[in-house]
């Protein structure tokens, strides 16, 4: 590069700066006193909203309190009476932005560690698409509305498995999505060899979420039926909702076991398959087609191999 | 007139088709003032809703327990406050929130309360009961011989010290109990060969069932120049004491056998503890993110089983049995997950995840076993299982315009199963069979908006597992998801679609799994004050799996076993105000498993010839729930509310747990 280049190449920034930053110097914060005077509504119940922690503080810099924390300097919107282009108006804003101006604050959360690469944030799913930080429905996450509701929004099937005759209560609100879910994202669960399920919480030690209420399930036992260590809950059950008595995936338990207990192919714990029914198992009579009556410790047990104490 | 009854024959169309499964109670409607009460440097809201439920059930009493079990009586049916300091700064708080739901003998209640300081304090409450009913459906006709009512007991505490502060500390404990009553079955079944019952007849006896976990944590959060470490230290303890007691003259459920259980008494105690350890290290910007989480959990139980058995045996004589055993068994699990992501441009993001899983099952290499009734002694082996899982996903997302994101990625995983089925001498443990599974996942897929309120994305993911677990797990899978979104103002219509295929070959049959699932979804709000909500899902689900089994002493070998299910879900909510005084809801569910169209159990040429399988290759069932309700603001603070629900469930070919039940309440919600 010639000095000539140079000079003009230093020139040319100092033109292009000078615009912006005189822009910019223009622009300022004003204070959310100053907001209150046209957006009365939002300010006189604003006292009840997580966020004006920023503003009781009173230690936080202007740009991290009150409105001009997530709006921006405020002092081009006065100017201008108002007018969504002379400040930050969230629906104008693309999701990834408002990932970025939310997580200014909300990124020291090891819940929200995973948000940046979470499937809701690869799917376009921005902050103000869940949570209604002016009308919100609950005073707690501030969430635009209750759950189940919110995530029925936009997952209709997930609402026909809680339709289901069987189903973990989530309807009557004694179970919340979230019991099992983290929307956020999650760190990737090795329960299971696939990817699959996204966004499940877990339990202690990368376990199935299941555990963390079903703790009888959790072992460990002297005698483990391994497709539940090795496969998780959903091998037999279906968690959300089932048409079958126990969340079971089949109607009748014996087809459930007899599809893996046949013997065939190099499965199971010792490669030769997994173990198929005696000759004592007579499926011709009713007694046997009920595996669970005599194998009643069906996920572990401490004193039978074969789970029936 | 023609408008009215267009609009009429549109909603019995809705009504038959389509469905809205909400709770009937409590009233969702809002009363008193949304700005609440002054009150000494507080704002003040509080609202309670109490009234009387009512039910009706005609058919099978036990099945509606399981599914609903609404009951009789005055509830609490939700009560609301929140007093918010107004300046931030409040003498003992700041802002506290308590929300009670179905108190008074409800089977779902729960309580949350949340009161913070600003920098001091955040404390959180959840507790939650819920009465669990099952009578033993699982074997499908009501032929179980399980029953339980018992009850669940959660409570969740946590305390956040300093929670505005660069180092935050956490406490917390959770509380987790089931008790109640039971009925199980019990086995006669002597291990050591004694002629009590080889027969395998089945007695039932009765169970008390005593299960708690106890969880303690303490964590400790720091923040220094944008990163975050988080470390927790945890203590779950869990006991089980349950018992099973039967006192009588049994024949059990074998009518051929000569053997009567009179005495039986079964205590295992089953106590241990869970101690973790988790750290987490973490940063988040626009640039750069990056987290790394450990984990190690050993948990460790301890167990006695103390087993007696009084009544006659096979041959008509008088016979007992003591079954004593003891031991213990550990599984430490150690997990580690780290992430990055980068973000070197606006338009592209790449992130890379490293996941390890490390878990063993072993205890003592055998325990003992005493047999009185046979002065016996048997040593039991454990059997050794361990797992251990590395795995490694890289994903990258691309916006290649504003309307138009390409995503892919792509997943290695690795797991070693190492399993011993018992051990051949006492101390020394065989070599575990060693199997070792990988998995290789490509992932791809896309997100278009052509319009700003329309989106359209659809996801791939294509895997090949080369030596699955299980005859079912996932071996050559694919899952394909297509989603339609458009929201515009007061409409949302969304579409959705779902298929998920696995083929998993088998020496005696290929095992296959197909499941499709279609829905949609609609909401409008044309007026303030009248809204639609309907969704409609249908979920088809086919599997093929090869079978064998014994019956009448004749082996069948390479059956199949067939299963199929249509099911058809949809849900109908309609929200009117009436004169700004009047709120009106109906809704309507409906569920409807159509199987395989067959009108008769057995009427197949699929599978086994046996009834009992013909008749578990479906389950057409329909479930359906309409309800309505009336919500009159009588005054500023009060509000008058009736509603009813009505639920119908009929198993074509189990009749036998069909139950039809008239649900409903009414109640006063008021604010003070």
């Amino acid at each position: 590069m010639t000095p000539s280049t140079a000079f003009r190449f230093i020139l040319g920034l100092i033109f292009l700066w000078a615009p912006l930053a005189a822009a910019d110097s223009q622009n300022g914060y004003v204070g959310s006193m100053v907001c209150k005077t046209c957006h009365p509504d939002v300010w006189f119940t604003f006292y009840k909203n997580a966020h004006f922690k920023s503003v009781a503080s009173g230690k936080e810099k202007p740009a991290d309190t009150g409105c001009e924390g997530c709006h921006g300097p405020g002092k081009n919107h006065v100017a201008a009476h108002g007018g969504k282009a002379t400040i930050i108006s969230f629906p104008s804003l693309s999701p990834k932005q408002v990932l970025n101006a939310c997580l200014r604050c909300h990124s020291e959360s090891l819940a929200r560690a995973n948000i940046r690469h979470s499937p809701h944030t690869q799917n376009g799913v921005a902050c103000t698409q869940c949570h209604s930080i002016h009308k919100a429905e609950t005073p707690k996450f501030l969430l635009a509305k209750a759950q189940p509701e919110l995530c029925y929004g936009c997952h209709a099937n997930v609402r026909a498995d809680f339709s289901m005759p069987f189903k973990h209560p989530v309807n009557t609100g004694f179970m919340r999505c979230t019991d099992c879910h983290n929307p956020h994202g999650t760190f990737a669960p090795t329960w299971r060899m696939a990817a699959r399920p996204a966004l499940v919480s877990h339990a202690f030690g990368n376990e199935e979420a299941c555990l963390k209420c079903h703790s009888d399930k959790r072992g460990p036992f002297a005698f483990e039926h391994p497709p539940v260590r090795v496969e998780g809950c959903e091998m037999c059950h279906s968690p959300h909702g089932s048409t079958n008595s126990r969340l079971l995936r089949r109607p009748v338990v014996f087809t459930l076991c007899l599809e893996c207990h046949n013997g065939a192919g190099n499965f199971g714990r010792s490669g030769t398959g997994d173990p198929s029914l005696s000759q004592a198992h007579n499926m011709a009579d009713p007694r046997y087609q009920n595996c669970t009556n005599c194998h009643v410790r069906i996920h572990g047990s401490n004193s039978d191999p074969l789970f029936r104490r | 007139m023609t408008r009215p009854i267009w609009f009429a024959t549109a909603l019995l169309y809705f009504a038959t088709c389509c469905a809205a499964q909400e709770v009937i109670a409590p009233t969702p409607d809002k009363v008193g003032s949304a700005r609440g009460d002054n009150w000494d440097g507080y704002n003040i809201i509080n609202s309670f809703e109490t009234g009387y439920r009512f039910f009706s059930v005609s058919g099978n009493q036990n099945t509606y327990r399981s599914n609903e079990n609404f009951g009789n009586g005055v509830r609490l049916l939700s009560s609301f406050l929140t007093v918010n300091s107004k300046t931030g700064h409040g003498r003992l708080f700041d802002e506290l929130v308590l929300t009670t739901e179905g108190l008074g003998g409800d089977p779902y209640t729960h309580a949350s309360l949340r009161v913070q300081k600003n920098r001091i304090f955040e404390y959180s409450l959840l507790w939650r009961k819920s009465d669990y009913f099952n009578p033993g459906l699982v074997t499908g006709g009501g032929q179980g011989e399980h029953l339980l009512d018992s009850s669940y007991t959660l409570q969740d505490h946590d305390l956040t010290l300093f929670p505005q502060s660069r180092i935050r500390v956490f406490l917390g404990y959770t509380r987790d109990s089931q008790g109640g009553a039971g009925i199980s079955t019990v086995q006669l079944f002597d291990p050591g060969g004694g002629p009590f019952d080889p027969t395998g007849n089945v007695f039932p006896v009765f169970a008390n069932i005593r299960r708690v976990e106890n969880e303690y944590r303490l964590g400790v959060e720091l923040h220094w120049r944008g990163f975050t470490f988080d470390v927790t230290r945890g203590w779950q303890d869990f006991k089980d004491d349950s018992q099973d007691q039967f006192a009588g003259a049994s024949h059990g459920d074998d009518f051929h056998s000569n053997t009567i259980l009179n005495l039986f008494n079964r205590a295992q105690p089953y106590h241990g503890t869970s101690p973790y350890w988790r750290a987490a290290l973490f940063r988040n910007n626009r640039l750069l993110s990056f987290n790394a989480r450990f984990t190690y959990t050993g948990g460790q139980r301890a167990f006695v089983a103390n087993e007696t058995a009084l009544g006659v045996n096979q041959f008509g004589l008088a016979d007992n049995q003591q079954i004593l055993t003891f031991g213990s068994a550990r599984r430490p699990v150690a997990t580690g997950n780290a992430s990055l992501s980068v973000f070197p441009t606006e338009k592209l993001a790449i992130t890379e995840n490293v996941s390890f899983y490390n878990v063993r099952t072993d205890g003592n290499s055998a325990y003992l076993q005493f047999n009185n009734a046979l002065q016996s002694t048997d040593f039991l082996y454990y059997q050794y299982l361990g797992i251990r899982t590395a795995a490694t996903q890289t994903d990258a997302l691309y916006h290649v315009r504003s309307w138009f994101d390409l995503h892919g990625g792509y997943e290695y995983s690795n797991r070693r199963i190492a399993a011993s089925p018992q051990v051949a001498f006492a101390g020394t443990p065989s070599a575990p069979f060693l199997q070792t599974n990988e998995l290789n996942t490509g992932i791809v897929g896309f997100r278009f908006r052509p319009l700003k309120p329309l989106t359209i994305s659809l996801d791939g993911e294509f895997g090949h597992a080369n030596r699955p677990f299980t005859q079912k797990s996932d071996k050559n899978y694919s899952a394909l998801t297509g989603r339609i979104q458009y929201r515009l103002k007061t409409l949302q219509l969304s579409a959705w679609s779902h298929s998920d295929y696995n083929e998993n070959s088998v020496t005696i049959s290929a095992y296959s799994s197909h499941s499709r699932t279609y829905s949609g979804s609609a909401s409008w709000s044309p007026r303030s004050w009248l809204s639609f909500d309907a969704t409609y899902s249908k979920i088809h689900l086919d599997t093929l799996g090869g079978i064998q089994f014994f019956a009448n002493s004749q082996l069948f070998p390479n059956q199949s076993s067939y299963y199929i299910s249509n099911l058809h879900s949809g849900t109908l909510d309609i929200r009117l105000s009436l004169l700004q005084r009047m709120d009106l809801y109906l809704g309507y569910s409906r569920v409807q498993d159509t199987g395989d169209g067959r009108s008769v159990a057995t009427q197949t040429s699929v599978g086994p010839t046996l009834p009992a399988f013909q008749s578990a290759q479906t389950f057409p069932v329909k479930f359906q729930s309409p309800m309505a309700r009336l919500s009159v603001r009588l005054s500023e603070r009060v509000r008058w509310n009736v509603g009813y629900q009505y639920f119908g469930y009929h198993a074509d070919f189990w009749p036998a747990e069909d139950y039809l039940a008239n649900t409903g309440y009414t109640s006063i919600l008021w604010s003070f």
